[in-house]
């Protein structure tokens, strides 16, 4: 999607163009590429954090399947996080090596469906990724904004 | 707005000319290509017209591709490589650990030993390096008579080669010198030559586990 993004960016920059026209208002192509270049930056930081996203997920949900998945990261993050299908099978695979998930297939109409779920030692896991996270976030506060805190 | 039966079969014919057609990886993208079409569907798109804008965000996951960890010699799409690169780097190092730490520490620290007991040693080894060549050749066959692929066939498939150590540091080179000095080449040989023997019964163990699996579901 990004590479697909940064393609049509280049187009625009070949011809030289110095603004776009974007749901009505005149932005100037500077604009675009630095708005394009924060959520690259921002993927990337979500991207360490793939693991415990689905974890979480899995955590609230019972059992879900891949597409699931990236739909309902979409929606949480009111689109903010798209969850590409090369990221999320490596994670969800890499997972089930691991022993923390679990795989049930099922036949949902015409086709069959990979459903994921936690193991116990998913469950386990869950916690202490969700408590390192917490912990990771508090240190962050602090380092960023140091005159608040989330306590 | 769910896919027809015939609709599906044109999926599943995209996916057989990518030729992805490892069991543990197929249905879920199967799954995850159908359930895409029918979103774009549902959003007015004709199924030519959403199958198309499905195929151009797929397209880079089917790219054949190969690994380092594997060598050049053996590729296959993004999405297979990247799932057994994941699974087989732990291996990967423990196979170098496996012919380099022998190497060096005879290189540091020769070790001679008399020569009754190298040609005991030696005899071990023959004595065991036989069944080991026999079961890998078993896998070699089993693997190739087996109509199912799964990721894990794609990572023996890449290791058989690994078997020529084995045959090289016992059968046409010796563990020990004329002198009963240990040879630290052909003992990293030996050694990963051995590793290979028990990375290809990891991955074959796996591989059957995969295949019972969704012969079973």
């Amino acid at each position: 999607m990004y590479q697909e993004h940064t393609k049509l960016l280049d187009t625009i920059s070949i011809k030289k163009s110095k603004s776009l026209e974007v749901t009505g208002k005149q932005l100037h192509i500077s604009t675009i590429k630095r708005l394009h270049i924060n959520k690259m930056g921002n993927q990337k930081l979500y991207k360490g954090s793939l693991q415990t996203i689905i974890l979480k997920l899995l955590e609230t949900n019972d059992k879900m399947y891949g597409y699931e998945i990236t739909q309902k990261v979409k929606e949480l993050t009111k689109g903010e996080l798209k969850i590409t299908e090369g990221a999320l099978y490596p994670a969800l695979h890499k997972l089930e090596a691991d022993g923390l998930l679990d795989v049930e297939v099922a036949k949902v109409g015409n086709r069959l469906r990979k459903y994921y779920k936690l193991t116990e030692n998913g469950t386990k896991e869950t916690a202490n990724k969700l408590e390192e996270m917490q912990e990771f976030l508090k240190t962050m506060q602090h380092l960023v904004n140091p005159k608040f805190s989330l306590e | 707005m769910e896919l027809t039966t015939k609709q599906i079969q044109n999926v599943q014919d995209y996916l057989t000319s990518k030729n992805f057609d490892f069991i543990d990886l197929k249905d879920e993208i199967l799954d995850h290509i159908i359930s895409d079409v029918e979103s774009f569907m549902q959003k007015g798109n004709t199924f030519e017209e959403a199958f198309a804008r499905v195929k151009i965000r797929w397209e880079k996951h089917f790219r054949e591709t190969s690994s380092f960890f594997f060598g050049m010699l053996y590729s296959n799409s993004k999405i297979v490589v990247n799932k057994a690169v994941k699974q087989f780097k732990y291996f990967y190092f423990l196979y170098l650990a496996a012919y380099i730490l022998p190497v060096v520490f005879l290189k540091v620290i020769p070790i001679q030993v008399s020569k009754g007991f190298a040609n005991s040693i030696n005899g071990l080894l023959s004595g065991f390096t036989f069944p080991v060549l026999i079961y890998i050749g078993f896998i070699i066959f089993k693997i190739i008579q087996l109509k199912q692929k799964t990721t894990y066939s794609f990572i023996l498939k890449t290791q058989f080669f690994g078997t020529i150590f084995l045959i090289l540091g016992v059968f046409v080179g010796s563990v020990f010198k004329e002198n009963g000095e240990i040879n630290p080449v052909f003992t990293g040989f030996v050694c990963a030559g051995f590793t290979v023997g028990y990375i290809c019964h990891h991955f074959f163990k796996k591989h059957k586990e995969v295949v019972t699996k969704y012969q079973i579901s």
